[in-house]
């Protein structure tokens, strides 16, 4: 088999068991909103629900499509996400990928920043603690990961923000911006209200992969091949980065790639202590209001968002792993 | 590896040195500049009322719109009178025909006229295309203007509380709203056009920001803020830092005050003043479902109402900042109030009663049984977003535990919970709050809540009731009005469909520095006594 037709039966295996993936997760994602008990429209309706009555709720579940069959309304659903045309949020009366891409991308302004510093600190200060394992540097890192890593997120934010913004007053409380800047004063007014958040974002982050990385070190460490290294004569500073560290990127980028997906909703807490429109809260609102447009529209775009992100990281595996990248090249699926 | 962690921390530490001194000057609001002699150049509200979009019918915008830029024909005032708005006065003879005498010079932000046919065509359109209003405005039979200053409106049969509803019904520009179909996605600057005092001059939808300043061709007096901004926050913690700091001049929220543990720290603040309201809702109220088999009994509700110790209960949710509620239900600040039997806590007279009403322990388990001998389990049902009602429902749990009644507890989301309440009514206990405008529905005295007809959170279909509401309904005369309150509340006294559990007065911190802050029972501390009398200390 040629190389190239190797390369190619491997990307259309990956691409078709994607491709399945996602459908049975459009499916999941259509049916779990509607399997959850309470009614959209009551949600609309707020406190005023108490003065309509049955026929006007279903004359408002009319108008919302609501009343079709189930079949009817999948059939929809599946041809819009195909367009991704999610119709019109209930609850806000905004088209629904609009409110997605908005809120999407502020969300990934604040998830960017925070998973590279996290991952970067996460990777420094993995190896420093790995490569001196059981040295007071270690103990002490280790010791702050776990305390990060077992915080409440909400407490922690609270407190940070107490500190720094109520008391010393050098970041503000809350939003992405003043609202009242244009131009590069606007940037700099964004940067400044979200260097907590991703201070904070990044700080869990950096926790949660510091152990990762710190273990797969001290594993490594013990394995043969380093010790041939050794005997061979090599440096400590040649093991470490060309032995070491190079077997620990492909969980590292696995880790990465998943906390993607987990971040873009997870950003919640931060949200909610920071006022930052994003995605977690739009999730958060769409549940609770039972927004069924919405929450389909942010499940397929989080779907999209985590199989590409579990994708580049295949991919990215064949570069760091020459045996994954071998098999790549062979159309011999691992 | 060392010079990396170094040049790490140093970058970190002059980045953040940077971000905090290059933009962004504090916004306290204390510090404002007034201009003229006490005028107020600038007004910050903080609100965890989320605008989403700029058209009328998304909640929070909505609630901003009817306090600051729309106005309707008449409103409610600080006393919770009915008082004049868009309409100078009104004259009815028989409940049913109302004659509206609207002013002569009022106009909307784009220097139109405001008629009577603005008012004939909101009705009319709300009705079409507002299921809330559909239902509110049922029986409206017709809305005449017969001239620029005259509304005329008919309704089926009479109806006293007619002026509560309309109080909450803003008046839209029929040259605006009458090519737009669809209201729930008509958000341009047209839309936010009314004949308040402000205009909305921005909206900032990254930040949720709001930013209105004063209608300079206002027909009526100028208010004394020259601009106000509505600055959102996710969360109450947040926004309460902010207005310690003098970030901003209120917290607002409709119909509800703010919890009493933030009390303590804001004292602390020399910039902050509290007041507080009696509340014309009540916080917590348990229902009985009189449409369900043992919660029809009168004597079963009784001896519930006594196993409940209300002191504890005042003592723990409201810390003091509340009041021990009488049988009769309806808040002390209510017209027409009549005193009632206090609610008391006794163990042994409520377990006298259940004996009466014929639940006993029969298999020996320290529970009782039905009257019919089966397994008696009631079912209370709490929303799982009030956590102060989950935690209050906890303490039911025990005090009736106690007597012997093994209630079960059932958290719900919102939406289910309004599903069953609103529309299913298979509950068959719960605990839920009133507010002030559902309070004064129907014939007003929470009525509504009870009436099987109507709301009916207790399905009473009691012909002694209705009765009762039926003639509240329909009668003007204020001593005979007087009386009919009080056959109201004697009724809630002696049949208990529903038990104030405990009630918590409306907390209400604000800006010190600034004095005429008027507390409305309807529109809280955001309402036009405030907006035109507030000044400078």
């Amino acid at each position: 088999m040629s190389l190239a037709k190797g390369r190619a039966r491997f990307f259309a295996g990956k691409a078709l068991r994607y491709g399945i993936t996602l459908v049975i997760i459009l499916s999941i994602n259509f049916a779990i909103p509607r399997a959850m008990p309470g009614d959209p429209m009551i949600n609309l309706l707020g406190e005023d629900a108490v003065r309509v009555d049955r026929q006007m709720l279903d004359e408002l579940r009319a108008q919302y499509g609501l009343d079709r069959p189930i079949q009817d309304q999948y059939i929809e659903y599946m041809l819009g996400a195909g367009r991704l045309d999610f119709g019109y949020s209930i609850h806000k009366n905004l088209k629904v990928t609009e409110l997605i891409y908005d809120r999407f991308f502020w969300t990934l302004v604040l998830i960017f920043p925070s998973i590279a510093i996290g991952g970067l600190l996460a990777l420094v200060l993995g190896a420093i603690a790995g490569f001196r394992q059981g040295s007071k540097v270690d103990r002490l890192l280790t010791g702050v990961s776990i305390f990060m890593y077992s915080c409440p997120s909400f407490l922690f934010a609270m407190v940070i923000v107490t500190i720094f913004s109520f008391h010393l007053g050098w970041f503000p409380l809350g939003n992405i911006s003043s609202g009242r800047t244009q131009g590069f004063a606007y940037l700099l007014d964004i940067g400044y209200h979200l260097f907590l958040p991703v201070a904070i974002l990044s700080a869990f982050e950096a926790a949660y992969i510091f152990l990762i990385v710190r273990n797969s070190i001290t594993q490594i460490m013990g394995e043969y091949f380093i010790f041939v290294a050794k005997a061979k004569g090599l440096s400590a500073r040649v093991i470490e980065l060309r032995h070491v560290m190079r077997n620990v990127l492909p969980q590292f980028i696995s880790i990465m790639a998943l906390n993607f997906g987990f971040m873009v909703s997870g950003a919640l807490i931060i949200e909610i202590v920071f006022s930052l429109n994003g995605m977690g809260t739009l999730i958060y609102d769409s549940v609770m209001s039972r927004d069924y447009p919405v929450l389909q529209g942010a499940f397929v775009f989080l779907t999209i968002f985590v199989l590409a992100a579990n994708f580049l990281a295949d991919v990215l595996y064949g570069i760091t792993d020459p045996r994954i990248g071998d098999s790549m090249n062979t159309g011999k699926m691992i | 590896m060392k010079y990396i962690t170094k040049l790490l921390i140093i970058t970190v530490l002059i980045s953040c040195v940077l971000l905090s001194g290059c933009t962004q000057t504090s916004e306290n609001s204390t510090d404002s500049p007034t201009v003229g002699d006490n005028r107020i150049q600038k007004l910050v509200i903080g609100t965890t009322n989320k605008v989403e979009d700029t058209n009328m019918n998304d909640y929070s915008f909505g609630l901003f719109s009817s306090r600051l830029t729309h106005r309707a024909l008449v409103t409610i005032g600080a006393n919770g009178d009915i008082v004049p708005d868009l309409a100078t006065s009104w004259d009815t003879s028989d409940l049913k025909t109302w004659t509206f005498h609207m002013v002569g010079n009022a106009t909307w932000h784009d220097g139109k006229p405001l008629t009577a046919q603005d008012v004939r065509f909101t009705m009319d359109y709300q009705k079409k295309n507002n299921p809330t209003w559909k239902s509110v405005f049922a029986g409206l039979l017709s809305v005449e203007a017969p001239d620029n200053q005259t509304v005329i409106m008919t309704l089926d049969k009479p109806g006293f509380n007619f002026l509560i509803n309309l109080a909450t019904c803003r008046v839209l520009p029929e040259h605006i709203y009458k090519n737009v179909e669809d209201p729930k996605k008509f958000n341009t600057p047209d839309a936010w056009i009314g004949t308040g005092p402000y205009v909305l001059k921005s909206f900032d939808k990254a930040t949720g920001l709001l930013h209105y300043e004063i209608y300079d061709q206002y027909w009526g007096q100028s208010p004394a803020i020259d601009q106000i901004d509505i600055r959102y926050f996710a969360n109450t913690d947040t926004m309460m830092l902010a207005f310690q700091k003098g970030e901003i001049d209120v917290p607002y929220a409709y119909a509800t005050g703010y919890s009493p543990y933030y009390v303590p720290k804001l004292l602390d603040n020399e910039n902050i003043g509290i007041m507080t309201q009696k509340n014309g809702g009540i916080t917590s109220v348990l229902w009985f479902n009189e449409n369900k088999t043992y919660f029809d009994s009168k004597t079963f509700r009784q001896a519930v109402s006594y196993a409940i110790d209300y002191e504890e209960m005042k003592n723990i949710f409201t810390s003091g900042y509340g009041s021990i509620p009488d049988a009769g239900f309806v808040p002390q600040s209510t017209l027409y109030y009549k005193e009632t039997r206090p609610l008391a806590y006794d163990v042994n007279k409520s377990k006298d009663l259940l004996d009466a009403a014929g639940f006993k322990d029969t298999n020996g388990d320290g529970f009782r049984e039905a009257p019919d001998g089966k397994k008696f389990q009631p079912v209370l049902l709490i929303r799982s977003d009030k956590v102060e009602h989950v935690r209050a429902a906890e303490m039911l749990k025990k005090y009736m535990n106690a007597v012997g009644i093994d209630v079960q507890l059932k958290i719900m989301d919102r939406s289910s919970f309004g599903d069953i309440l609103d529309f299913e009514k298979t509950h068959e206990m719960a605990l839920a709050r009133t507010t002030y405008a559902g309070m004064q529905t129907g014939s007003g005295y929470g009525s509504s809540y009870i009436d099987q007809r109507i709301y009916g959170w207790s399905m009473v279909n009691d012909s002694k009731f209705q009765t009762i509401v039926d003639q509240l309904m329909t009668t003007i005369d204020s001593e005979k009005r007087r009386d009919l309150a009080g056959q109201l509340q004697d009724y809630y006294a002696d049949e208990m469909p529903a038990i104030t559990v405990y009630n918590m007065d409306i907390i209400q911190p604000y800006n010190k520095n600034y004095v005429g802050w008027v507390y409305n029972p309807s529109s809280g501390i955001l309402n036009y006594d405030t907006l035109f009398g507030l000044h400078k200390a």
